[in-house]
């Protein structure tokens, strides 16, 4: 009888159109939005080669202009298109942020209102944004760190000359010695620099938090489980009431085809990632149980929802809905410092966020090298896919009906 | 007034869910706007959890660490990998910098040869500017260490810090602040932009749902039979369904202003985004009965409010700079009026506000009316259609 319940709603769960087009579809659309929206963070670098952040020097002293100048040559090039910027040589095309030009106040805001530039930068005491155009928060974050170091690198050679001219050395040398050994520059990471493969890591995080958020996607499936076997939530359930079957063994039949269909469903979510060429880690087979075990937390809590509450129908699909969304959210699948943020204030939350487990067991897979605190997520979820499971069979065993 | 008061009546019914989607929408926008309204200026990039293990605890040392914690905020660890490791795991910690006991000597005999032990979270980010920052601040250090020949005389030092932090201060002056004072219109236009999100998911699961129960055909049928004309009908149910999306928005632009100030609202650009919001919210209020008309699901309205909502917020450049988005997927995504809304918050974002292209905005704002008229136009094509099966 069980196998025969099985199959038949194995079956019927595939023939409701509206469970194929949101449980089924709707995650593949939304893990390609997804991948097509970040896929620019791989990247960021070679953006800036096509479209780096074009200025425009003016200085009362000139001196002060060619200072900055040489100072930006680091990051960019002088010429505000690519022939022009032929004559200036030892830029690496990697390297390239901005292109700048010199100009006098007028030209530069003909420019500026020609949007061939985006700011004016007076090369003075201090360095002045004078105006800016069209200049995204990242490209203003990035021309004010360059222009603060420019800042600091002056302030401290005005400050050493002052030094210098007050007489606070202690042995000879002259200040064309001095300047010499003052332009070598340390870098404490050189060894470092080098890419690696932690340079796509600003995508992972965002895809830690939606793949769990998908995993966890599910948890109508179990609210509408509960809904077919309690005879006061639907008219289904009322039916199903009636039949010689007990209560657990219809729970069993609606809820293991059901399990069975997401957690594959998952798989093939993960396996679409994969194709996409989200390199997630090589953890193949922990992965795939962390979230099949996420879904199964999912589709518990879900049935924990329908058995625990008599809501409304339209109540009880709109928290199977915001629930993923709000974990996924604390989860920074939309805000990538949210997790951060919850940790801080409330982190007994981060601690029994089933998406938060997830997520953070996809990092610490793909970046820890031991699975000792992959096991500790792993055995978080399964405490909270357990109580969920109790909480259903009390659910569903406390129902009693005076009449239908 | 009968079928614009049962609407009421019936989100009032459904106030449970009502209240759980505003409320989750309204911690989701609270919290958003209030971890970007910390970056205090425009120009700012990123406030970091960082640890700093001191072995030296000299001076210098402490210098070093004040320096690195400036803008952002101190996590305190012990020097021990499993905690650290469970610091970053549990998403507290961003950056580790571990200052050796031999720092100033070995500072002074090669700075190249720091052994600084750093440790970065996955964010790139993040880890760039730790890089940067402690780079610039040991080759200033460096030029010091160039002057006093190798050793820089210990009672020399307690002026070099006083010099250094001089010179790390930011001084790099944008000239709009002298007129502006602040740029907190920018924090204004970030937070408008995150509406667009919850416009979208509670238009479809407030406004969506009402709309199909009022138009399921047991309740239609009964009024109509009862005498109520289909046109006031109609028109009592658009105006209900708009009231009630209209009090959403007023609530949340309270809330955007309450983060940021009340003085942006006598600045225009303020001004013209909070309308091109108003109008997008007409739009989308519009897109929303249009769907429902063509698919009128009463349990897919909070799935599709769902979706449309990521799809759209991760598309237009609402959760990720579109810096960064698919030109591709940025320019399909211009078939939404959402697209136009967030292009205005963009626009004030990115230019001072004497910079500020006011043709551009109302040029946005007139495909997002023109896109409004369409959906309406569309619904109502579609309910005289239906109307006409039903006869």
């Amino acid at each position: 009888m069980l196998n025969h319940l099985l199959k038949y709603y194995s079956k019927i769960y595939f023939y409701n159109k509206a469970n194929i087009m949101w449980n089924f579809i709707f995650p593949f659309i939304y893990i390609t939005i997804f991948f097509l929206a970040l896929s620019g963070l791989n990247k960021p670098q070679p953006e800036f080669s096509e479209d780096p952040i074009r200025l425009a020097i003016i200085a009362d002293e000139q001196q002060e202009a060619t200072d900055l100048a040489g100072f930006l040559e680091n990051f960019g090039q002088e010429g505000l298109d690519q022939q022009e910027s032929g004559k200036t040589v030892g830029t690496k095309q990697e390297n390239l942020y901005l292109r700048f030009t010199f100009s006098d106040p007028k030209t530069a805001k003909e420019l500026l209102e020609e949007q061939k530039i985006q700011a004016i930068i007076r090369a003075d005491d201090p360095t002045v944004i004078e105006e800016y155009n069209d200049l995204s928060n990242l490209k203003a974050g990035l021309l004010s760190q360059f222009l603060e170091t420019y800042e600091s690198v002056r302030k401290t050679t005005v400050a050493i000359s002052e030094r210098y001219l007050s007489g606070d050395y202690e042995f000879e040398q002259s200040q064309a010695d001095l300047e010499a050994v003052h332009q070598e520059a340390i870098d404490l990471f050189a060894a470092d620099s080098t890419e690696t493969e932690s340079s796509t890591s600003s995508v992972l995080i965002f895809f830690f938090s939606a793949i769990a958020y998908i995993a966890f996607y599910p948890i109508n499936a179990g609210v509408s489980t509960l809904e077919e076997i309690n005879a006061n939530q639907s008219t289904l359930g009322l039916r199903n009431s009636t039949a010689p079957i007990s209560k657990t063994k219809m729970f069993f039949a609606l809820f293991v085809p059901r399990w069975i269909i997401h957690c594959l469903f998952t798989l093939l979510i993960y396996l679409y990632v994969n194709l996409l060429g989200i390199n997630l880690g090589h953890n193949y087979l922990q992965i795939s149980l962390l979230l099949i075990l996420c879904t199964t937390c999912s589709v518990l809590i879900g049935t924990a929802i329908g058995a625990l509450f008599s809501f409304s129908q339209g109540l009880k699909v709109g928290i199977s809905v915001a629930l993923p969304l709000t974990l996924g959210f604390a989860s920074g699948m939309m805000h990538n410092g949210m997790p951060r943020i919850i940790s801080q204030y409330i982190p007994w939350f981060s601690k029994i966020n089933p998406i938060g487990i997830v997520s953070n067991g996809l990092y610490i897979l793909y970046s820890d090298p031991t699975l000792n605190r992959f096991y500790q997520q792993i055995i978080m979820l399964s405490i909270i896919t357990f109580i969920a499971f109790i909480l259903t069979i009390i659910g569903l065993r406390r129902n009693s009906y005076e009449s239908l | 007034m009968r079928v614009f008061k049962m609407f009421l009546k019936l989100v009032n019914k459904y106030k449970g869910l009502a209240i759980m989607y505003i409320g989750i929408m309204l911690i989701i926008y609270s919290m958003t706007i209030s971890q970007f309204a910390k970056q205090k200026d425009q120009f700012e990039l990123y406030e970091a959890g960082l640890a700093v293990i001191d072995h030296e605890q000299s001076d210098f040392s402490n210098h070093f660490k004040q320096f690195l914690l400036q803008d952002n905020y101190e996590v305190i660890v012990e020097d021990d990998r499993d905690l650290i490791a469970d610091k970053f795991y549990e998403g507290s910690l961003d950056y580790l910098v571990v200052i050796p006991e031999d720092f100033s000597e070995t500072f002074a005999k090669d700075p190249n040869s720091i052994d600084l032990k750093t440790q970065a979270s996955l964010n790139n980010q993040i880890s760039s500017i730790f890089t940067n920052k402690i780079n610039s601040y040991i080759n200033i250090w460096n030029q010091y260490r160039i002057f006093y020949n190798h050793q820089i005389p210990q009672d020399k030092i307690p002026g070099i810090i006083k010099e250094i932090d001089q010179i790390m201060a930011p001084s790099v002056k944008i000239a709009a602040q002298s007129e502006m004072k602040s740029e907190n219109y920018k924090v204004f236009a970030f937070a408008i932009t995150q509406i667009n999100y919850i416009v979208i998911v509670l238009g479809f699961s407030i406004i969506g749902l009402s709309f199909l129960i009022m138009e399921d055909p047991l309740i239609k049928k009964r009024e109509l039979v009862s005498g109520y004309p289909e046109g006031k009908r109609t028109r009592e149910l658009f105006a209900a369904a708009f009231v009630v999306i209209i009090a959403i928005w007023l609530l949340l632009i309270g809330i955007c202003f309450a983060y940021t100030s009340i003085e942006n609202l006598k600045l225009k650009a303020v001004q013209t985004l909070i309308l091109s919001s108003f109008i997008h919210l007409i739009a989308v209020t519009a897109l929303v009965l249009f769907v429902s008309h063509l698919y009128p699901q009463k349990n897919s309205s909070n799935f599709l409010g769902n979706m449309l909502g990521l799809v759209t917020s991760f598309a237009t450049g609402i959760f990720i700079t579109r810096d960064f988005l698919n030109p591709t997927l940025l320019k399909a995504s211009s078939i939404t009026p959402t697209y136009w809304n967030v292009s205005n918050s963009y626009h004030v974002q990115e230019n001072m506000l004497s910079k500020i292209d006011y043709n551009y905005m109302l040029r946005n704002m007139s495909v997002m009316i023109v896109m409004a008229i369409t959906f309406i136009l569309l619904t109502f094509v579609l309910r005289r259609m239906k109307l006409k099966e039903g006869a």
